[in-house]
């Protein structure tokens, strides 16, 4: 049930409601007055098409083109994949089977084209589409054409696909635009426009069906050795190497768990892939089982054939292989290098980026006033300082002590043309030694004699 | 196993046997690591030989933070990355090292890899990954909780990759760990110059146990003995140069 205009409407019904003839579109208060025992819920179209997503997903197992049509509806296209199962009946056979233990059962068609599976499916009786012209009873509605022109259409008399097809195209065309005569060409035959795929499909993929599902993690990890195993054989032959791997891993119970990996430098070394995803496989929910599993390759790159590797180059790769590693167990943004920014502000003079990333060149500006850490938030401290801008000479609160050295000021003045430090204040820097011997450096923030008084703050130690 | 027969000469003999036991123990001939030279300043403690590598080496204390850049200084003379791991109480506590700072104390920060994990447990399995790779010349894991079952992982860990672990604990823990030492280091208060550290070996695996003060050389972090007192020229200079690193 969803809002309507009028008040809230049906907006699907289950088998047994459309033996009463409540259909979609039903007033519930029409509803309910047919059939005061209704059990009505509120609809969520978000849910359903997260769900109807994830259902898509499942179906990659028939082919790697899947999309999703409309609200209700998926579309596959299965050129090149009907032998795997023994031909197009097969093919159907498999999925009707495969969908009834999910506890669906959807309307099935399979055509030449698009258009046509879709109007065999949601208008006819479905299965096989045997020829053309056993769409000529289907009504217009089936070619997809917007309100006003099957409107149109049935005012003029026009009904079904067959009187459409009876008349001249050029008039068609004419009177009603050139979308509906490229529709009916497609049905004839023409080449209709490709439709984009919820995932991309790759070339580099390897499959591992098992009739009784996989249930344990250490089955997993022997499913996934041997999928790299063939994966890398193929990208080995192909020459290339891979950057970004995805496992999908069917369940038995129709959720597809994906687990997506990146690698800093090609690879395809099947021992170093499956260690990337051993470590995304251990807090994993495997259901009942697993019944499929897919490797496949999204990113790769040309990777010419490796020599055994001396020097330089192997370190190289033992410092990628940790990389990747790290990266994989704790996320590729908690793997950091540093990298230089030319900034006067001190805090803003180095960033970190995933190490996974090559690091921009540039130089470091090194001064040992800057400490060894810096904190990511400044503490706030009260000082006792010689006014106006003498160093501090005793600190309180989250750091306390007497200072026995300072060294400074070092003023900075904010990036005032940059949008954050726009009502910045400026700053002196100070390097204090305190009494236990600990070195922080500190800054006070703004001037004496400004209406808001300086603020002190600790942003990092020397210690 | 190698069966010919012992040279004549004991010393020879000795050093056979010696290499046949650590080929048995599977570590094999070419694992000779020369340790870390950390200078004069800690012979009295360490003796000629320095910090072993393929060990881990635990430091507290509030200037810990300083001892330990100060040795991965002297272990970076081998290639290698400097992997530095904590997790965000640490960077909350004692904040995130600071890559201009490090590089005017001659610590290459395009050798530093900052290993940021969310808990203790994923640092900890972190820290194990990283002192197993080959890859890591100095390892410095910031954790709070060692027991003994870890420290002995972390030290098959550190004994597969061949460099060397620094643990920067927050406070002194007494409970027994693998580690081949442990050292105390605080800064010494009052007085100026240079900055000045007592270091105090609290545990070592070959017994030997003192403290000894030390003056830190801000530009290489080299640990010269305090005793041999600051020369004028040390003193003088104001610590106001700045140089630039180029990088490509």
């Amino acid at each position: 049930m969803g809002p309507g205009p009028g008040g809230p409407r049906l907006v699907a019904v289950n088998a047994e409601a459309e033996a009463l003839r409540l259909g979609p579109g039903l007033l519930l208060t029409d509803a309910r007055a047919a059939c005061p025992a209704l059990h009505v819920f509120p609809a969520e179209p978000e849910a359903d098409a997260r769900a109807l997503e994830s259902l898509a997903l499942w179906c990659t197992r028939w082919s790697p083109k899947v999309a999703v049509d409309g609200p209700d509806g998926l579309v596959l296209d299965v050129t090149g994949c009907a032998h795997l199962w023994g031909g197009e009946e097969g093919l159907l056979a498999a999925v009707a089977e495969a969908f009834a233990k999910l506890g669906l059962a959807p309307r099935t068609a399979l055509a030449d084209r698009r258009l046509a599976a879709r109007a065999w499916a949601r208008f006819g009786p479905g299965g096989i589409l045997p020829s053309l012209r056993a769409l000529d009873p289907l009504p217009v509605e089936a070619l997809e054409l917007d309100g006003e022109t099957s409107a149109s259409l049935r005012r003029l008399g026009l009904r079904t696909i067959g009187d459409l097809r009876r008349l001249p195209r050029a008039a068609l065309a004419r009177r009603f635009g050139l979308a509906l005569a490229l529709r009916l060409a497609v049905l004839e035959g023409a080449e209709e426009p490709p439709f984009t795929p919820l995932v991309e499909p790759t070339p580099f993929s390897a499959r591992l069906v098992r009739a009784e599902p996989i249930a344990t993690h250490a089955g997993i990890e022997a499913a996934c050795a041997r999928l790299a195993r063939d994966l890398c054989r193929m990208l080995e032959q192909a020459g290339r190497g891979a950057r970004r791997l995805v496992l999908g891993l069917h369940r038995v119970d129709g959720v597809v768990a994906r687990l997506e990996v990146g690698t800093a430098r090609p690879s395809r070394d099947p021992e170093h892939l499956c260690r990337l995803f051993r470590h995304r496989l251990d807090g994993l929910d495997l259901g009942f089982g697993v019944e499929l599993a897919i490797l496949e390759a999204v990113e790769t790159v040309e990777c010419p054939a490796e020599q055994p590797e001396l020097g330089a180059a192997a370190d190289a790769t033992a410092i990628a292989l940790l990389i990747d590693r790290l990266a994989a167990r704790l996320g590729a943004d908690r793997v950091l290098r540093p990298e230089p920014v030319a900034s006067h502000v001190p805090e803003r003079q180095a960033r970190w980026c995933p190490a996974g990333v090559e690091p921009r060149p540039g130089s470091w500006v090194a001064s040992r006033l800057r400490p060894l850490r810096l904190f990511e938030r400044p503490l706030p401290v009260r000082a006792l300082a010689v006014v106006p801008d003498g160093p501090p000479l005793k600190l309180e609160g989250a750091i306390a002590g007497r200072v026995i050295a300072a060294s400074g000021p070092e003023r900075i003045l904010p990036e005032w043309w940059k949008e954050p430090d726009a009502a910045a204040r400026p700053r002196d820097f100070f390097r204090v030694r305190l009494d236990d011997g600990r070195e922080l450096w500190c800054a006070r923030e703004g001037l004496w004699g400004e209406p808001d008084p300086p603020v002190w703050r600790v942003l990092g130690s020397f210690s | 196993m190698n069966m010919a027969p012992l040279p004549a000469d004991r010393a020879h003999r000795l050093a056979v046997l010696r290499a046949r036991i650590r080929a048995l123990e599977g570590r094999g001939a070419g694992f000779a690591t020369p340790p870390v030279r950390l200078g004069p300043g800690l012979d009295p403690l360490l003796g000629e030989d320095g910090l072993a590598r393929r060990a881990l080496h635990e430091l507290a204390g509030p200037a810990a933070t300083l001892f330990a850049l100060a040795i991965a200084r002297a272990a970076l003379d081998r290639p290698g990355l400097f992997v530095w791991c904590l997790d965000e109480a640490g960077v909350r506590a004692r904040g995130l090292p600071w890559p201009p700072g490090l590089a005017a104390r001659g610590l290459d920060p395009s050798r530093l890899l900052l290993v940021r994990t969310p808990d203790a447990a994923a640092l900890a399995r972190a820290v194990e990954e990283a002192l197993s790779s080959p890859a890591a010349a100095v390892v410095l894991g910031e954790l709070a909780r060692v027991g003994f079952d870890l420290s002995r992982r972390l030290q098959l860990a550190v004994e597969r990759g061949g460099g060397i672990g620094l643990l920067l604990r927050p406070a002194a823990d007494p409970t027994p760990s693998a580690a081949a030492t442990r050292w105390w280091a605080e800064p010494v208060p009052g007085h100026e110059g240079p900055p000045r550290l007592r270091l105090e070996l609290r545990r070592s695996k070959g017994g030997a146990e003192g403290q000894v003060e030390v003056r830190v050389d801000e530009r290489t972090l080299a640990l010269h003995p305090a005793a041999a007192l600051a020369d004028p020229k040390a003193a003088a200079a104001p610590p106001t140069d700045r140089c630039t690193l180029a990088r490509g």
